[in-house]
This record gives C-alpha cells, sequence and structure tokens, in this order.
C-alpha cells in the first residue's frame, strides 16, 4: 500500500517538479510563475500558504514580553571576539626546517643546505626566545661570562652529588628524558595537540549543553518534592503556605539570616519542621546551596548565596493558599533582580535566574504544578517585581520603548497588593 | 529607521552597540521567525526559548557576519541549528543535518520505489479558507510533525525566506541538487499527509 510507505519515498511527478520549481524561482509568488505551470504552482501555493499558523497564536503582551528579554539578555551578554578564531599557521618549509633542526640537535650547520637558511633564522628566534642572541658554537666568550658558566656548571654538580644514591643513579644511568621525543616530529605533536584541542571544542559545548538540561531536570523533580512539602504543609495548618510567625513583610524582606524579617525564612520552615529537606530547597544550578543537615536551631539560611529559590512574599493581607483555584507561581528560581540589587548592581526587570544560566527559570504554581519560564513574566506579571514597580516600568515603555533598560528601584520592603499579585523574593 | 535594510541596521549596531538597534531587528523578524519556530518545533515553549538563544546568538557572533551577506538568512540558518539542537537535548526527536541521506532513499530523489504526487490531485484548502483557523493550524501541525525533521526544516526554511534554491543552497551550504531533491520530497510528504488527512475536503 503506497499509504505505508515512509514519507520521503513519496514524489512530486515531472510536471508538479517543474512547477514547483517554477514557484521557487518566482520567490513563492503564484501569480509570477509561467502560465504553462500556473494551475499546479497555485495548487502548491494554497496548500503551503498554510504553513504559516495563525497571526493570534502569539498575542501582542507575549511579543514585547519577548522581545524585551531577548534585549535585557543581549545586554548582560558579552560578544565573542573573532581574533581567537585566527591561528597562526607555519609554512611547510619552515616545518620541515624546524624537524631537521631538531634532528642535527640544533646545530643549523648541519641541516641539509637547502633548508640551512631557515633553519639559522629559526635558530636565532629560538635563542630569542631562550634570552640569548649569540650563537653558541660561534661565540667568543668573554672571560666573566666563562667565569658564571663555571659557577654554573659547578652549583649543578653540586647538587646532583647531594641526591640520594638511587635518584642519582636513575638520572645519570638513564638516557636524557627529553630525548625520546625526537622520535616524533613537531609537527606530529602540534597534530595531536591539535586534534585534542579540536576535539575539546566540540565536546565542550555539548557536555555543557547537557550539563544545563541536566540542572533542569533535577530542579523540576526538586519543585516537585517541594510541591509535595507544601501539600503537606497545608493540610496541616488549614490550607495555608509556609509563614514564620511575626513576619510582616514590611521591614527589608530580603535580609536573609536576620531573624523574623527575610521572606526566605518562610520557605524555611519546610526544612525545619521535615517537610522537606535542605536538598529539595537546593537548586542544582546553584553551586553554594546548602543542602546538608538541617540544624535544629536554625531558622533561615544564613546568607543570600546559599538560598536557590524565591517565595511568594506573603502578608497578612495577602495569605498565599496552597491549591488555590486559579494557580499561580509561588516558587521559582532565584530572583536575579535581587541578588544583582543586593550585590550593588544594575537589575534588569526581565532577566532570567542565574540558576540555568540566564536561559530561564523552573517555577512552582500553587495547584502543584511544575512550569519553566523563558521570561520572568507570566500572565502579564513579572514575578520578580512589585506591582508598583511594573507600572512605573510601563509607563516608561509607552513613552520609550526602552523599558528594559530602565534601573529597578526596590527597597525590599514592597509588599504585594492584590491577593493574586505575584512577587518573588528573595 | 524602521526603512532601513536588516544588514545596515546590523552594521550600524555592531558600530555602535546601540540596544534600540538590535530591538528594531528583533521585533521586525519577531512575527516571521517566531512563526518558524512553531512550525518547526511544534513547541510554543521551546520556539520561545530558541528564539531568545539565535538573537543571543546573533549579538555575540555579530563579528562573524559577512556583511556582503543578507541578514535574514544567517538569522534563521541560526534559529534552525538552535531548533535542532534544542530537539536532540530534549529526545523529543532523531534529528539529521540536511544534507544527511534519508533512510534507504539516497538523497530522497532517485530512490525508484515510492508513489507519484501530482499537485493537481491535491486537495488543496479553499481560497476562503480562514487561514487564522485553529484548528486548520492544528492540523497542518500533526501534518508537519510526522515529517521527518531534515524535510520538515528545508519546507519551512525556504517557505519563511522566500529563497532561491541557489540562495538556499549557499546559505545552508548543502548542494543545489540536495536542497531541490529535499524541497521536492518535502512537499510531496506534505501534500500526500495533508489528503490522507483531509479526505472530507475532496
Amino acid at each position: 500500500m503506497p499509504d505505508e510507505l515512509p514519507l520521503h519515498l513519496h514524489h512530486l511527478n515531472q510536471p508538479s517538479e517543474t512547477a514547483l520549481d517554477a514557484l521557487v524561482a518566482a520567490r513563492w509568488n503564484a501569480s509570477k510563475v509561467p502560465a504553462v505551470h500556473a494551475t499546479r504552482a497555485a495548487a502548491a501555493d494554497a496548500l503551503l500558504r498554510h504553513l504559516v499558523p495563525p497571526v493570534s497564536a502569539h498575542a501582542v503582551t507575549a511579543r514585547n514580553t519577548l522581545v524585551n528579554a531577548v534585549i535585557a539578555r543581549v545586554m548582560l551578554a558579552p560578544k565573542q571576539s573573532v581574533a581567537v578564531d585566527v591561528e597562526p599557521v607555519l609554512s611547510p618549509d619552515d616545518e620541515d626546517a624546524i624537524d631537521a633542526l631538531f634532528s642535527a640537535d640544533g646545530v643549523p650547520a648541519r641541516v641539509p643546505s637547502s633548508l640551512r637558511n631557515r633553519a639559522e633564522r629559526i635558530a636565532h628566534i629560538g635563542r630569542l626566545i631562550a634570552g640569548s642572541t649569540t650563537d653558541p658554537s660561534r661565540s667568543t666568550s668573554s672571560a666573566s661570562a666563562d667565569v658564571r658558566k663555571r659557577e654554573r656548571v659547578d652549583a649543578a654538580v653540586a647538587r646532583v652529588r647531594a641526591l640520594p644514591p638511587l635518584l642519582r643513579r636513575s638520572q645519570s644511568e638513564g638516557p636524557f628524558p627529553f630525548r625520546r621525543i625526537s622520535a616524533f616530529r613537531l609537527r606530529d605533536i602540534a597534530s595531536a595537540a591539535a586534534a585534542v584541542l579540536i576535539g575539546g571544542m566540540v565536546l565542550w559545548p555539548m557536555l555543557a549543553a547537557g550539563r544545563q538540561h541536566a540542572a533542569k531536570t533535577l530542579c523540576r523533580g526538586r519543585l516537585a518534592n517541594v510541591a509535595g512539602a507544601m501539600g503537606l504543609y497545608g493540610s496541616d495548618f488549614d490550607g495555608s503556605m509556609p509563614m514564620t510567625a511575626g513576619f510582616g513583610g514590611s521591614v527589608s524582606w530580603w535580609d536573609v539570616g536576620v531573624p523574623g524579617r527575610s521572606n526566605s525564612a518562610n520557605l524555611f520552615t519546610l526544612a525545619k519542621y521535615d517537610y522537606a529537606t535542605l536538598a529539595d530547597l537546593a537548586c542544582p544550578g546553584n553551586s553554594l546551596a546548602a543542602c546538608g543537615e538541617c540544624c535544629p536551631t536554625a531558622a533561615d539560611w544564613k546568607c543570600l548565596s546559599e538560598v536557590s529559590y524565591s517565595y511568594a512574599i506573603p502578608t497578612d493581607k495577602c495569605k498565599k493558599q496552597w491549591g488555590f483555584n486559579k494557580p499561580t507561581v509561588v516558587l521559582a528560581d532565584g530572583s536575579p533582580v535581587v541578588r544583582r540589587i543586593r550585590n550593588n548592581q544594575r537589575a534588569y526587570a526581565l532577566e532570567n535566574s542565574a540558576n540555568h544560566s540566564g536561559q530561564g527559570q523552573s517555577a512552582l504554581r500553587s495547584d502543584g504544578s511544575v512550569i519553566w519560564m523563558t521570561t520572568p513574566v507570566v500572565d502579564g506579571d513579572n514575578i520578580w517585581l512589585p506591582g508598583l514597580v511594573e507600572a512605573a516600568l510601563e509607563l516608561a515603555q509607552q513613552h520609550s520603548r526602552s523599558g528594559s533598560g530602565q534601573s529597578l528601584i526596590i527597597r525590599g520592603t514592597e509588599v504585594p497588593t492584590r491577593p493574586d499579585e505575584v512577587m518573588l523574593g528573595p | 529607521m524602521e526603512a532601513q535594510s536588516d544588514e545596515k541596521l546590523f552594521e550600524r549596531y555592531r558600530q555602535s552597540a546601540d540596544t534600540t538597534l538590535f530591538r528594531t531587528i528583533v521585533d521586525r523578524h519577531h512575527d516571521d521567525l517566531i512563526r518558524f519556530l512553531n512550525r518547526l518545533m511544534g513547541d510554543a515553549a521551546g520556539a520561545e526559548d530558541v528564539f531568545q538563544e539565535a538573537f543571543l546568538q546573533v549579538h555575540t557572533s555579530q563579528d562573524s557576519f559577512d556583511a556582503s551577506r543578507k541578514f535574514r538568512p544567517w538569522l534563521f540558518t541560526i534559529a534552525a541549528n538552535k531548533a535542532r539542537d534544542y530537539m536532540r537535548r530534549k529526545g523529543r526527536r532523531k534529528t539529521l543535518d540536511l544534507s544527511a541521506p534519508l533512510d534507504g532513499s539516497g538523497d530522497g530523489s532517485d530512490g525508484n520505489s515510492g508513489t507519484f504526487i501530482d499537485l493537481m490531485e491535491v486537495r488543496v484548502p479553499s481560497p476562503d479558507a480562514r487561514l487564522d483557523d485553529e484548528e486548520t493550524s492544528k492540523s497542518v501541525q500533526k501534518v508537519l510533525d510526522e515529517l521527518p525533521h531534515a524535510l520538515r526544516e528545508i519546507l519551512l526554511l525556504s517557505y519563511f525566506q522566500r529563497l532561491s534554491y541557489a540562495q538556499i543552497a549557499d546559505e545552508l551550504e548543502i548542494p543545489l541538487g540536495t536542497v531541490k531533491s529535499r524541497l521536492h520530497s518535502a512537499v510531496a510528504a506534505f501534500a500526500k499527509k495533508w489528503t490522507l488527512s483531509h479526505p472530507a475536503n475532496a
């Protein structure tokens, strides 16, 4: 049955192939195809027009967010220098001259006459590199140089005599170790080094990409564990999400390690009361994450760098509920905005978390689902920013289309003003 | 600024590092590139990921851009390569280079076995069919997803870029004959699959 054939075994018949060629030649404009092929070209055009997905597939807001996210990443990424790609290469004659010079123990006079001139120049370069421009075979050393030379020889002999007998024998009996290398030509060694280098250049990005992918997968798994812990906590506390007693959220919620202040302490509650382990709360992309045993007296991580995930900031007015009807993001890879501001760096609204090399962030939603976000914006809400700051940015963007480059002013005391507002920290 | 060619804009960006110029370029190619990636990958989140990666690559490799060439094919080729890497990493599909032979068919053009499709007999959608119909769009995606990656890639690259065979071969650095035979196979496979999945339109 023809229908069961692999798809690549279907071919166009000759007239159709010619019509398609004509359509391509007309840059896919069927009206410009010669009349003899027009019908088939029009059929191909009508069929392939459906390759263009509907415009509505990408809403205007999502479009702006994506463009802004690209600009934010570009502003942070250094460009590659092309200079490193240019590697000097010796001419074949010079390679032969180097080989011949090595075979002649570094004496240009013993090099075949056809290569001698090149060998002499190479020997001269070699002496420049070694720090001496005089040819030892031709030089007439001064008396002081002879004295220094003798002193160096005597010192070397004295050190050899001072060696233990076994070691001295091994050094004196065996051939000079580097002589073995002369069995290889320099170009062979260079070829091997180039092969290793090229292999490394090919393998390294693959390994790096593999590591990043594995880190993303592990991260999602850990957030799924946290979802289980949140569910258990919620069933013990009337559906509430972790929040330490007395957390006001109005005084520096990013002061990690300061009792009763940081929002990270709210999340730490899960580890403190054995709903989750510290390892569950450690993203594999954060090399500084604390993931050992939880100290019984600890109430928070010691410092911001140990914290992997940013948690929804709760307030007395806007308490977070697990399993809330409309799922919102409650936990995500660490906020780059908080980290930059705390390190006195310029922060960018659309920057992705550093946990996954700025590619995006994993996020846990209040219904227990884990999603991957390529930008920090979900449903038009930036998860790193307070609503007021977002409104100010939007206003600035309307006036100058460069909102992603605006400086962010956040004091660490802002809190969500609506129950559905997402704002994560630290 | 909008009226300037991509190449001139990009050249100005390379000299000034002015991100508003880069934004104009990203903005200008957003719609086509995101549609191309959506169709190629069949995964909206992945397409956004690759969209960002492609422009990041454009930025980091800006010095390697040959100013005598067209910007758009360079961008789409980078995006197609990034998409291929992405799909390979995710292990969703076995992907082939565009120049690699297809299973058991040589370059796809000289196999004697197989069916021959006449475009006159293909059940094409009516001219007044709504292109923004969500169902049609899903149906097209389903058909595309069933094509071998190499065929899908050449079909979408050539259709979205609207280049000649010689230009495609030049940009993708594959032989012109391979481009032609691949595109013929891709259109034939797409037409066949489309006809099979839409018997009611006959």
